[in-house]
């Protein structure tokens, strides 16, 4: 994609990625647009300002949560998926990278230390896609390679795109894995406007497999449509003849939510998208989510077609869901968020021992509290 | 420091057909039945007109003369057939002077969010700058002079007429107005029009379009369709009165709205009556079926009746009953 301005804040240009970008304006502020449309098109490519590691926004007590830790180095995307909660999120829309990857990384270092024991899941795909822009892959690059000798941290690069080159031919150390959001295509076709085809994402989730990076999968959201068991059971025959359950290292699953608020901004951004009619019901979160016993069919279904296709071993989680959820579609749910926590390291540290050298220490974990 | 003034020239006459009448904002606010004409009307038809209508060239822009006040006795004149009618001419003025009379004219009108944001549209179509009208219109209006806002009034004025006399009529806040414009206005209309047949609140508008919209996305329906199905249709055509048919045309929109939670409502409502229909024991759970909790709760008037409500709760059949609700849990 081209974008229609790019802005290099004079702090990072002498930074790799300001200087792959060529010639761009140099300025310590960038457009700031409002529109959620317009910013896509515009790049800043800025210093690191302020804190950047926190955990998952969308922690809530009363749901339960993966506890995941996110860095907000990339703020809006170039893809228009319909349900997408930036377009009712971002005040200044431009897509803003921040390129200080060395600060970045000492405060990862320094929050972390203090939590040796702990395995650290950290993502970069809070408020953007982690690969989405070819040329800023570069600055994901820079992660990979500063992520393989953090112990105890992963790097989570989440993405719907299908570029993933840069990543190929580097030592990563088993410390970052690559994940893919994925629906069936005809979901894809109509509500993750310019994202990679499933086909494209496979192909590159194959690319990635094969250079020894742990995959990791997100079934989130589920969209229902009629027709809906079908094409997430092809969904999932198609993944893993991409790729082998073995490299898989853990599987979310979760379905379409949104605020009030954002019902109107899909509804009046995507005249045409028909998710916001399905019949839902909101949640002590202030979320729209389908009626309870339809998501538990959906999840169900979708953990069986996983189990038939040989993936019964992947970690599978389910992505801000209730206990009793949980309880109908796995027959058990974790005691705590802390818990989730210890059960996803302990997964990761018998099935993929180079990722998560350290045995986790269940105490540690369920002494955990959460704000 | 003296204020400057229109340059006012002698009273003339001046023939009718000659006269712009793009500033005329009282038409709108009589379409909203805001002004009640009739007595003025009766007036002039007695003794014609005695005060001349207050005409200006504006920043001397080419063309007719602007009519500036008197668009009411230029209406009856032109009905009239009247040749001439007397005119005051002020000669040039700036756009500000004129706001400020249009302001001074019809503020005492535009108490509510809908004759505000007409009065805004009205100001932005007849070419008054953005930022005058945010200087000199908001402010007088009460507003703050925002540009986001004056955008969100404007997105009020584009509600159809009924719609905006609706709001009008219950004093909507600009939030409910805004709520308003993101409904497809086809099926506003048509629920507007409802207004003699079922008792129409701001709430219930909003909830009856928020959930018939949804309906006709996802059955892939229009508004017209949907109000010839039977079942609408046999609610409309029955003799009742009209908060019973309220009452059944929401029941209606919002079991076709959410045909599954409504038929596991109904299950769950049909064990309440098989287990606790004569029970002291009342008994809920989360309509929305997403918390996994049962409330079971009991009043007392007399200590003799405590004994009926431990019996209660101790019973099989109680616990037989929670058994069931809680396995839709």
């Amino acid at each position: 994609m081209r974008f229609r301005s790019v802005t290099i804040h004079p702090e990072v240009k002498n930074t790799k990625i300001a200087r792959r970008l060529g010639q761009s304006d140099i300025s310590s502020q960038g457009p700031r647009l409002s529109d959620y449309r317009q910013g896509k098109r515009h790049l800043f490519v800025a210093p690191k300002r302020g804190e950047l590691f926190h955990i998952c926004a969308s922690l809530d007590p009363r749901y339960i949560c993966c506890s995941t830790h996110v860095i907000s180095q990339i703020s809006n995307c170039p893809f228009e998926c319909t349900y997408c909660f930036l377009q009712n999120y971002l005040t200044d829309t431009t897509l803003t990278v921040v390129a200080d990857t060395k600060a970045i990384i000492r405060e990862i270092r320094e929050k972390t230390s203090v939590q040796p024991w702990r395995l650290f899941r950290i993502g970069t795909w809070e408020l953007g896609d982690s690969l989405a822009v070819p040329p800023l892959n570069h600055v994901a690059v820079e992660l990979v390679e500063e992520f393989k000798d953090l112990r105890n941290c992963i790097l989570k690069l989440r993405t719907k795109g299908g570029f993933v080159e840069p990543l190929l031919d580097i030592d990563h150390g088993g410390r970052t894995v690559v994940s893919w959001t994925l629906n069936p295509p005809q979901v894809i076709a109509k509500e993750e406007i310019g994202t990679a085809s499933l086909d494209n994402r496979l192909r590159a989730m194959e690319l990635v497999s094969k250079s020894g990076y742990p995959v990791g999968l997100h079934f989130d959201p589920m969209i229902l449509f009629p027709g809906w068991q079908r094409a997430y059971e092809e969904l999932v025959r198609s993944v893993f003849s991409a790729i082998d359950p073995e490299n898989c290292i853990w599987i979310s699953i979760g379905s379409l939510r949104f605020n009030p608020e954002m019902k109107k901004k899909i509804e009046n951004n995507y005249p045409s998208s028909r998710i916001t009619a399905q019949e839902m019901v909101l949640g002590n979160d202030n979320k729209f989510r389908y009626l309870r016993p339809v998501r538990e069919e959906m999840y169900s279904f979708l953990l069986k077609c996983l189990k038939d296709a040989g993936a019964e071993k992947c970690f599978t989680y389910l992505c801000m869901e209730r206990w009793n959820v949980w309880e109908n579609v796995f027959g058990w749910c974790p005691s705590s968020i802390g818990h989730l926590d210890y059960l996803m390291a302990d997964s990761v540290q018998r099935r993929f021992p180079k990722t998560a050298p350290t045995e986790p220490q269940k105490e540690m974990y369920m002494a955990l509290t959460y704000e | 420091m003296e204020r400057p003034s229109p340059p006012f020239e002698k009273t003339s006459v001046i023939a009718p057909k000659r006269l712009d009448q793009t500033l005329d904002f009282s038409r709108v606010l009589e379409e909203l039945s805001v002004w009640d004409t009739s007595l003025l009307f009766q007036s002039l038809e007695e003794n014609s007109i005695l005060t001349p209508i207050l005409v200006a060239k504006i920043n001397h822009i080419e063309g007719a003369l602007m009519v500036i006040d008197g668009f009411k006795r230029l209406k009856w004149a032109l009905k009239k057939g009247l040749t001439e009618v007397p005119v005051l001419k002020a000669g040039d003025m700036t756009r500000r002077q004129v706001l400020l009379l249009l302001l001074s004219r019809y503020s005492g009108h535009l108490k509510t969010c809908a004759t505000k944001a007409l009065f805004l549209n009205h100001l932005s179509e007849a070419g008054f700058p953005k930022n005058l009208l945010m200087d000199l219109a908001m402010r007088g209006l009460g507003l703050q002079p925002f540009g986001g806002l004056l955008e969100k009034y404007l997105r009020v004025s584009t509600l159809p007429k009924e719609v905006l006399r609706f709001c009008h009529e219950k004093d909507l806040s600009l939030k409910r107005c805004l709520n308003l414009t993101h409904q497809p206005k086809l099926l506003l209309e048509k629920i507007i029009r409802l207004k003699n047949k079922i008792s129409i609140s701001a709430s219930l508008l909003l909830e009856l379009t928020d959930n018939i919209s949804d309906i006709l996305k996802r059955d892939k329906i229009t508004a017209d369709e949907f109000f010839e199905k039977e079942e609408i249709k046999h609610i409309f055509s029955r003799e009742m009165d009209m908060n019973q048919r309220t009452r059944l045309f929401r029941q209606m929109v919002k079991e076709m709205r959410y045909p599954v939670l409504t038929r596991l409502q109904g299950e769950l409502h049909d064990i309440q009556k098989d287990y606790f229909k004569n029970s002291p024991l009342l008994v809920k759970w989360d309509e929305t079926l997403e918390n996994k909790k049962v409330t079971i709760s009991a009043s007392v008037s007399d200590l003799s009746e405590l004994s009926d409500i431990v019996d209660a709760i101790s019973s099989a059949k109680t616990k037989e009953g929670i058994k069931k609700i809680l396995s839709y849990f």
